[in-house]
């Protein structure tokens, strides 16, 4: 078999690399503060990092007192309640309040639990999310870091977050936690072969591993997002990625960690405080996070869904906030998986169709069938 | 667009732009070697990462601290033995308080190894898929074909064997 | 130049890293410690090949052997009976012959390249993307790797059947023995 006679790399080297230049007023008044207009220095670099380490913060804690306050009074009203309504118009400051209590409370540490493992486990989700939001593409300038490989970055570090549930639950020494920590891992490292195999179907069809270049590749009107413009193989690849996000976010109904009502709080029983505020925040975080890859992969990220209509951060938002908000219809729909049902639903039917799926791709690209 | 003022974050267009046009003029020979000179965009995520985790850091500190001072029933707290104790629904018996040291099912284990060789298996997809779009025909798709068929080979078996069913014996 | 120092200093924060991180690997007593440190070992690896600027490689070690391998371990370290309290003592022998295979490795590095330029990374060093890869990947010709490629599916196949005897073998009579293990332990 001669595979050698397709089209040569040069070319499509040639074409993924047109240079992403970027700047904000902000970098370039910081860059010229420190005598380096073009280019910049290491001084200039670090500023800007901690610039952008400030910003990270602010959107994270803000999007997730967002959401939180998003799922309770959503949650309401799923269930004809009202949901928060006292703090604040609205209810609106109640995660705000929540989170004030939370962060004066007293963080204590049991006494057979190991300190190291205790301590370090709600340091790495938070790191995690921050990490994975400074590739996402908000905007066509408004990015952190463009790295090429920038989706096989994501399951690298999305494959990290089970880490701290595994040392967190062992490092509490306690049964309910270890169970909890068992239960996520093998949910965890289970999906996440099919949500690795949904980026691949994007790569496949796009050629690109670059984000910023996957959302540039869907301009245009609607149809040019892949989930219609690869007819069918698309769609189904995103209510693959839908299923196996909520189960990578260990939400209902996939939420056998937690189970209040079997292990009290799964991994995260012994944490009080601001250790299990930081759990819960990065929760939150990799909630906007998934529904923001979804979005970007799937639903054209910034790009409007008319021509005549102008791109922006906020299609990425209103389109994350639509899958947001399909994560939370399905925690208070749909009634918890046991764990048999849990692991016979990925490997006895994701994993088999996304690898099926892919092949189908792979026909309607080598066939030119896409819209 | 006032959010495009916030610097989220083209500060980091110092490295990147600097960078991709220099691949791009070298890339362009993949035949031989890629000769890149600077720091690549991978660089401003690594100094990311070391702030980012002191974020987290100093939030466990701060609290700390915050929440030193503003406890009102210090001494009361520290002399309470019970709230260090495992938590366990106030049951204090011998079968629930004590060393998280339970048998699991291997059957997690199983879950581990097969986890790692589809991790492999993806690993490998990623420089075969990427190449896929610009392949002519059916000829990767051939390729692709014959490396899955064989994989899949392996799942059915396992499945014929029961080894995907959580409750069967093996 | 600047970019060359900044390298260097990486280079030397990133073998530190290594090389504190794998001492402690190997000395600490707690098993799950022992795990963690081995992932920041293999963090600084990664940090080693971004400095090469091989990407893809650095992003597969992350992927698979922190996401992949290391996480495996520390399922299975959890998976294990009374890890908190029995902690396994590494005998004077094993210490001998660990520091002396150290040694060896070390000398032959030495006596590999004696002349070797101390720049920590190299300026001209060649850098591969993801795409230069899989084009030699699916080269079918002498210079590609098409066949290994294939070969790679054979491996991970006899790698799945593997996981599956594996388990088989512990259902019978294994289990028993390592519950009585288990139980005299405690």
């Amino acid at each position: 078999m001669d595979t050698s006679t397709h089209q040569p790399v040069q070319q499509s080297v040639a074409e993924r690399l047109d240079p992403h230049t970027a700047t904000t007023p902000l970098g370039d008044w910081v860059r010229e503060l420190c005598d380096a207009p073009d280019g910049g220095n290491l001084l200039s670099m670090t500023i800007n990092v901690i610039i952008i380490i400030i910003a990270i913060c602010a959107f994270s804690s803000l999007t997730a007192m967002v959401l939180v306050w998003m799922e309770r009074k959503l949650a309401g009203r799923f269930q004809r309640r009202l949901g928060p309504t006292r703090t604040g118009p609205f209810g609106l400051l109640q995660t705000a309040a929540d989170g004030l209590k939370l962060f004066l409370k007293e963080g204590f540490r049991p006494n057979a639990s190991d300190p190291f493992t205790y301590y370090l486990a709600p340091l790495l989700p938070l790191t995690g999310a921050f990490m994975v939001l400074a590739v996402i593409p908000f905007g066509p300038s408004m990015w952190i870091a463009d790295p090429e490989l920038g989706l096989i970055f994501i399951s690298a570090i999305a494959g990290l977050g089970v880490l701290a549930l595994l040392i967190g639950s062992w490092g509490s020494n306690n049964k309910y936690s270890l169970m909890g920590g068992l239960r996520a891992g093998a949910q965890a490292i289970s999906y996440e072969v099919s949500l690795i195999l949904c980026f691949l179907l994007i790569v496949l069809a796009s050629g690109e591993t670059n984000l910023l270049n996957i959302v540039e590749g869907q301009q245009g009107n609607f149809w040019n997002w892949w989930i219609i413009k690869l007819p069918g193989a698309g769609f189904i690849a995103f209510i693959f990625f839908i299923i196996t996000s909520t189960a990578e976010l260990n939400r209902t109904p996939f939420d056998t960690t937690e189970a209040e009502s079997e292990l009290t709080g799964g991994f995260h029983t012994e944490y009080s405080g601001i250790a299990f505020s930081m759990f819960f925040l990065a929760e939150y975080v990799h909630m906007f996070i998934a529904a923001a890859i979804g979005a970007t992969l799937f639903l054209g990220g910034y790009n409007a869904p008319f021509e005549f209509l102008p791109d922006g951060w906020w299609w990425l938002m209103a389109k994350s906030y639509a899958i947001i908000f399909l994560y939370i219809w399905f925690r208070w729909t749909f009634p918890r998986l046991r764990i048999d049902q849990l692991m016979a639903l990925e490997w006895k039917f994701l994993l088999p169709l996304s690898l099926i799926n892919l092949v189908f791709a792979g026909i309607l690209i080598a066939m030119g069938w896409i819209l | 667009m006032f959010f495009d003022f916030v610097p989220l974050i083209a500060a980091v267009s110092d490295v990147t732009s600097a960078t991709q046009n220099k691949t791009l003029e070298t890339a362009m020979d993949t035949t031989g070697p890629i000769i890149s000179e600077n720091v690549h965009h991978f660089l401003p995520l690594t100094i990311l990462v070391c702030l980012a985790l002191l974020v987290p850091v100093s939030m466990l500190l701060i609290s700390w601290f915050a929440g030193k001072y503003a406890r009102v029933n210090r001494d009361l707290s520290d002399q309470s033995k019970e709230k260090h104790e495992p938590f366990e629904c106030g049951i204090q018996t011998a079968a629930t308080v004590g060393q998280a040291d339970e048998r699991f099912s291997v059957k997690f284990y199983i879950i581990g190894m097969l986890f790692l060789v589809f991790d492999l298996e993806v690993a490998f997809l990623y420089p075969f898929v990427i190449r896929f779009k610009y392949a002519e025909g059916w000829d990767l798709l051939w390729v692709l074909l014959a490396f899955l068929v064989l994989l899949e080979a392996g799942y059915l078996y396992l499945f014929r064997k029961g080894a995907l069913d959580w409750e069967k014996e093996v | 130049m600047e970019a060359t120092l900044t390298t260097d200093i990486l280079f030397y924060l990133f073998s530190a890293a290594i090389l504190g991180c794998g001492l402690m690997a190997v000395t600490v007593k707690n098993l799950l410690h022992s795990a963690i440190a081995l992932m920041g070992c293999l963090f600084g690896t990664a940090g080693l090949f971004l400095l090469l600027d091989h990407e893809f490689v650095a992003l597969m070690q992350i992927l698979v052997y922190i996401g992949g391998v290391v996480i495996f371990i520390i399922y299975a370290v959890l998976l294990t009976t009374h890890l908190g309290t029995r902690y396994l003592p590494a005998s004077t022998l094993k210490y001998i012959s660990g520091v002396t295979l150290a040694a060896i490795v070390l000398g032959l590095v030495l006596h590999i390249d004696p002349q070797a330029t101390h720049t920590a990374v190299n300026p001209d060093r060649t850098a591969t993307t993801i795409d230069a890869i899989g084009y030699r990947l699916l080269d079918g010709s002498t210079n590609g790797f098409l066949i290994p490629f294939e070969v790679i599916s054979v491996l991970l196949l006899s790698a799945m059947i593997g996981a599956a005897t594996i388990a088989k073998h512990q259902k019978p009579g294994a289990t028993n023995d390592e519950d009585e293990t288990g139980g005299s332990a405690s």
